[in-house]
């Protein structure tokens, strides 16, 4: 038995990419022979082989290829269509274009290209269709993948990694100087809701009048850069400027430096197929107050403090209520404690991944 | 936390977080559009102008109701942006509020920008502005202008008037608007007041609470510091009795070890004093070389040379005569002695019990199987299990030959205090039988020492 695991851009710094090495690194551990093929690589040291070898190398019967599907790439349809073996397709999600509606031409065209395809490869007759989430799951069956042949399982993570290394202290000493730290991780991009959030911190900021801050930690993106600036200009407008800091392109120990030194992971994402930035809050112990919105719920799992609806007084005095009582933060810090060891610790989603593609193959 | 308790408690707490978000609700901030504004409040605590259409950088005609709905700085500097298209400097913005402050009329500074070097460059138009300004101007010449502005004044008095009346209408509305509203505050003030003064007492019970509380809390530290202090104190009791057993144990253990080495050293003495006398014995047996050599014969006879052979207890000599036969022999003794002896003329003997080196023999392995004095060995194991194993470990027609004789290990029985085992050869003969060995017949020696032997089928 062989087994390839497929993507079209391969960056291991990215979630998409951490979770297909991980994937690598489980099935070598089984003694299984795999690499790694994908369109192009972005600064990885991981070896790995062009697309168009995949067939002469996992294409037999007995071999197992997984296909991270998150962007369209049309040469997928293909290599699959030709391989005779246990076929996976790994679905991430991909970000609806109305998002990018007015900011990006660009993203919008890449998006939609990648939605686009949804329906081809739900429709492939693929042996298992892997949702991140229920709700990937669920868009992939949808758009005609059979349900059962479908199942879920978390992104293989780096969160143990994340928890093990130091903080970088110098940014922990900057932020821990009194202020009430609310914290955002993602990229700078529409669907993240960062004007939303915005809009709760300048209300509990006003409304409470204590001394707090807004944390961003997220990738600022230069196609993104008129959706960058109209958060800059929302937070000028309220008069916020020298109450948010931003950090661009967080190097691992500032990642962990945010979340320690933080007293509230805020998220008012419009749209996640799963969340990475949750779980790492969750085992971090940083309380959540989030948005109910496609796989946030389901990968929150009532560990946090979540509303249906972006309203700015509700955050606002969520935030306020967290900073105040002391055992509604504990309760939730160890409820999201308890959630990460029982459903996404690395031991559990290795257990998941063998249980549902080694099994399903044998 | 159990789970069930934790949802029941977020869903209180998000009630609760609903109705405290319903207070704040209407103490939302509002985005400012120029926001990029200097703080207008160090002018005045005016509004923010209206709308972001009148500094529109882009924008090129204004009217000049639009630029003068704001008051005072915000007039200015909402004037400086829409014709300057910039943000008005501390300086130049004082001055034209300075000059309102004098009685300048709104259109005069408007025009005053408008048609200023700069307000020329930046080329935006004010619909009207200009015969208005040139007017403003006009009433500037001293005497004529006096004279004019005198003379436009009283043709518009019936006008003027008539606002009079409005605004003191106006005013005497808002005073009273200003009354009931400061009514208001003096209510609110009092309640206020009020539950400021609840709340005085309110702390105050909860200052008398906790001081009592701190005081069964300080109670209650020193009552855990004395239990703190007493476990410590067993703790430490404990600690020196589990020193004290583990010496105690250590020194039982060496005392055994000694006893044990005291034993066996004693063992080690009797055994060889056994071998001693028995070996003194067996040289005084003036018929045993005559009898060890026709049993000898007997075996030969009946095991092809180099043929197996596994004694139970008889001693070197015998193992001697064997081999001298061109036969592989081997010897069970239970005296170490009596295996140094045999060790030391080259024959292979084991020190154990009869029954152990058995049963550890393979199956059909030997080609005969000789006990020249078989009442030690019935001690040690039942006929019938003696029997069933010689038929396991001999291989299909070999011997087994078993004897009367005083052996090594009968008489080192008989030093030790053992009875004899009372069996006659009869009896045995008729138990070979019954196990299974055919063609059993006597042995005897020369010297009329009985011997059996049998054949295996």
């Amino acid at each position: 038995m062989r087994a390839a695991i497929l993507l079209p851009v391969f960056a291991d710094r990215d979630a998409v990419g951490f979770d297909a090495v991980a994937m690598a690194r489980a099935l070598r551990a089984r003694g299984i022979e795999t690499r790694l093929f994908c369109g192009s690589a972005i600064g990885t040291s991981e070896k790995t082989w062009s697309p168009d070898k995949l067939v002469g190398f996992a294409g037999g019967p007995d071999d197992i290829v997984i296909y991270h599907f998150s962007m369209g790439w049309p040469p997928a349809f293909d290599i699959l269509r030709r391989c005779r073996g246990f076929r996976v397709v790994r679905y991430h999600n991909i970000t609806p274009p109305e998002f990018f509606e007015g900011v990006s031409p660009e993203y919008v065209g890449a998006c939609r290209s990648g939605r686009d395809e949804i329906p081809g490869i739900a429709r492939l007759g693929c042996e298992l269709y892997l949702g991140d989430s229920r709700f990937n799951l669920d868009e992939l069956v949808d758009a005609g993948a059979p349900a059962e042949r479908g199942a879920v399982l978390a992104p293989l993570h780096r969160v143990a990694d994340l928890i093990d290394l130091e903080a970088d202290m110098r940014l922990v000493d900057e932020l821990n100087d009194g202020s009430h730290n609310v914290l955002m991780v993602g990229r700078i991009a529409p669907n993240k809701g960062y004007a939303e959030l915005v809009d709760a911190f300048a209300a509990h900021a006003h409304a409470y009048g204590r001394r707090s801050r807004l944390v961003l930690v997220g990738k600022i993106d230069p196609r993104l850069e008129h959706y960058t600036n109209a958060i800059r200009q929302r937070i000028a407008e309220y008069g916020l400027n020298d109450r948010v800091r931003w950090i661009n392109g967080a190097s691992e120990g500032e990642l962990k430096a945010a979340y320690v030194a933080s007293h509230a992971f805020m998220l008012l994402s419009r749209h996640e197929g799963f969340c990475v930035p949750l779980v790492e809050a969750m085992a971090i112990g940083t309380p959540i107050v989030a948005l109910e919105t496609s796989a946030i719920p389901e990968t929150l799992g009532g560990c946090g403090i979540s509303w249906p609806t972006p309203d700015a007084s509700l955050f606002a005095a969520s935030l306020a209520r967290l900073g105040a009582d002391a055992d509604l933060r504990n309760d939730l810090r160890h409820a999201g404690m308890r959630r990460y060891r029982e459903h996404y610790a690395m031991d559990v989603l290795h257990r998941g991944f063998f249980e549902l593609v080694l099994r399903a193959a044998a | 936390m159990n789970p069930p308790n934790h949802d029941q408690s977020l869903d209180r707490v998000k009630d609760e977080i609903r109705a405290e978000a319903d207070a704040i609700r209407h103490r939302l901030p509002q985005r400012r559009p120029a926001a990029t504004l200097p703080p207008l409040s160090s002018v005045d605590g005016g509004a923010a102008p209206r709308g972001g259409d009148v500094t529109d950088r882009a924008r090129r005609e204004y009217t000049i109701p639009e630029l003068c709905a704001a008051q005072y700085g915000h007039f200015v500097e909402t004037a400086i942006r829409a014709l300057l298209k910039r943000p008005g400097d501390e300086a130049g913005r004082n001055a034209h509020v300075a000059r309102l402050i004098a009685g300048a009329s709104k259109i005069e500074i408007l025009g005053d920008i408008a048609y200023s070097r700069e307000g020329r460059a930046a080329g935006v138009n004010v619909v009207g502005l200009r015969p208005r300004y040139v007017m403003t101007k006009l009433w500037k010449v001293p005497v004529l202008g006096y004279m004019a502005e005198w003379l436009f004044r009283l043709v518009r008095l019936p006008v003027l008037a008539r606002q009079m009346r409005a605004s003191e209408t106006y005013q005497i509305a808002q005073t009273h608007l200003l009354t009931a509203a400061h009514e208001e505050l003096r209510l609110r003030f009092e309640a206020l007041a009020a539950r400021f003064d609840s709340v005085a007492v309110a702390q105050s019970d909860l200052r008398s609470e906790f001081a009592e509380r701190s005081r069964d809390a300080t109670r209650d530290s020193d009552e855990m510091r004395e239990l703190v202090k007493r476990g410590s104190s067993e703790s430490g009791e404990l600690r020196h009795l589990v020193l004290g057993v583990n010496h105690w144990l250590a020194s039982l253990r060496k005392n055994l070890a000694d006893v044990e080495s005291e034993q066996a050293e004693a063992a080690r003495e009797a055994d060889g004093f056994v071998a001693e006398v028995v070996t003194r014995a067996l040289a005084g047996d003036n018929g045993r070389e005559l009898r060890l050599l026709a049993w000898s014969s007997v075996v030969a006879g009946e095991v092809p040379e180099g043929g197996q052979v596994l004694d139970l207890g008889a001693g070197k000599d015998w193992l001697a005569v064997l081999s001298s036969r061109g036969l592989r022999v081997g010897g069970v003794s239970e005296s170490p002695a009596f295996e140094a002896l045999a060790r030391a003329d080259g024959h292979q003997v084991a020190t154990s019990d009869p029954a152990v080196v058995l049963a550890r023999t393979g199956d059909a392995t030997l080609h005969a199987l000789t006990a020249l004095s078989v009442g030690p060995v019935l001690r040690r194991m039942p006929v019938a299990a003696l029997l069933a194993t010689a038929r396991r470990v001999l291989r299909p027609g070999g011997l087994v030959l078993l004897g009367f004789a005083n052996e090594a290990a009968h008489l080192a029985d008989r030093l030790a205090g053992h009875a004899d085992v009372t069996i006659d050869a009869a009896l045995l003969a008729e138990a070979l039988a019954a196990a299974g060995f055919t063609d059993v017949r006597r042995a005897d020696a020369p010297d009329g020492v009985v011997a059996l032997c049998a054949t295996r089928p």
